[in-house]
């Protein structure tokens, strides 16, 4: 390799691979490149991060502007997650006015997504991945789930991520489970993001292309449907604790 | 800066990596707002700018900064686009032609993407780039 007298990114690369090997303090690092490679601000995120958490907590009036107050936050952190923590990029907001809209779509990043999840599950991903946000006190219903995938559908797009602040219903035989697994069966991919999924960047460190992966393996292993644990993680219950705990924590600062 | 950076385990000698990490500090509180450059801090703790670089890509690989990126021609050096603030928007220019079919200062030709190395700039986070 030809010696630069100035940083640049093959040498980042080789020395993070490098460290890789030797540092065993660090977790998800080669993930983290990829958020770094993306222009992940830490900062930024941390900015958005406690307009959303204070977001969840507010109690919305008839008069109140619910996209503003609670749909924004969670966009926006949605979007940065994707985007920033190289996932995707250019991530925008698309929509048919008063038909459908889109919280968020971008082409996927393909060299991320190969180094995470694979090449087989990279060529099945397709090219772009859709966004869906809820920020609500209600877990997301069925038919909520129905409107994302069928828009997808309509617009051959293979990957879908949601995150719902109050988790999902999901279960034997309940809600969305099924459907996911299905899905999965049929390489059209769903990961679905509650609001621990966020928390983990901060209180855990881990790298948005691991939380991604982390879901999508849920739902290939049909977890959803089998497995408590992860029922209780992603339901209501679970999700308001962590919400007001996280509040709590971050009033105290 | 933390103190839990595992210099040691990433071949770095503790104190060096200390004392560059707090010339990082030292010069970000400075100018928070500006690109930290490795030389600056290579002369002010007598450390070999290799060793520095190092330092700095663990602190970025820990988002203790983050960075944009700057196309080079891999053969001259020279710069030829403007900074980025992904790697990935380079690399698109780069495959579609957003750079020119040669270098603007040697003139040699682009043949692939891979004749152009990416500069990565280093800032603290939180720093306005206004990019």
């Amino acid at each position: 390799m030809d010696y630069k007298p100035y940083p640049n990114l093959t040498e980042f690369r080789d020395t993070i691979d490098e460290f890789k090997e030797n540092i065993t303090s660090l977790d998800y690092l080669l993930e983290w490149r990829f958020a770094a490679e993306s222009g992940w601000d830490k900062e930024e995120f941390e900015e958005l991060y406690r307009a959303y958490v204070e977001s969840t907590q507010i109690k919305i009036q008839p008069s109140d502007d619910k996209t503003k107050l609670k749909g924004r936050p969670l966009e926006l952190i949605g979007r940065y997650l994707l985007e920033k923590g190289g996932i995707a990029h250019q991530i925008v907001e698309i929509s048919d006015p008063s038909k459908w809209q889109v919280d968020g779509c971008g082409p996927v990043h393909k060299t991320a997504i190969r180094f995470s999840f694979g090449k087989k599950i990279c060529e099945l991903i397709g090219l772009h991945v859709y966004l869906e946000a809820k920020n609500h006190s209600d877990p997301l219903e069925n038919s909520e789930f129905s409107d994302h995938c069928r828009r997808m559908h309509e617009h051959h797009c293979n990957f879908g991520v949601m995150i719902s602040t109050s988790g999902y219903r999901i279960g034997r035989g309940k809600g969305i489970s099924e459907s996911i697994y299905v899905h999965s069966c049929k390489e059209i991919f769903h990961a679905l993001l509650v609001f621990q999924s966020i928390t983990a960047v901060i209180l855990e460190q881990k790298a948005p292309l691991f939380i991604i992966q982390e879901a999508l393996s849920y739902a290939c292993n049909n977890m959803y449907v089998h497995d408590k644990e992860v029922q209780y993680y992603y339901s209501q219950e679970a999700c308001k604790k962590a919400a007001m705990l996280e509040y709590e924590r971050l009033s105290s600062l | 800066m933390p103190d839990q950076i595992p210099f040691k385990e990433a071949g770095i000698e503790e104190n060096i990596g200390i004392r560059i990490s707090g010339e990082i500090d030292k010069f970000t509180t400075k100018r928070p707002n500006a690109s930290i450059d490795i030389q600056k801090v290579s002369e002010a703790v007598g450390s070999p700018a290799m060793t520095v670089k190092r330092v700095f890509y663990l602190l970025l690989g820990m988002q203790l900064l983050k960075a944009t990126f700057l196309p080079r021609h891999k053969a001259c050096d020279g710069i030829i686009g403007q900074q980025e603030t992904s790697v990935e928007m380079i690399s698109h220019k780069a495959l579609n032609g957003g750079y020119g079919s040669f270098c603007p200062l040697c003139f040699e030709p682009f043949e692939t993407s891979k004749d152009i190395e990416i500069q990565i700039v280093f800032w603290k986070p939180g720093a306005k780039i206004g990019l």
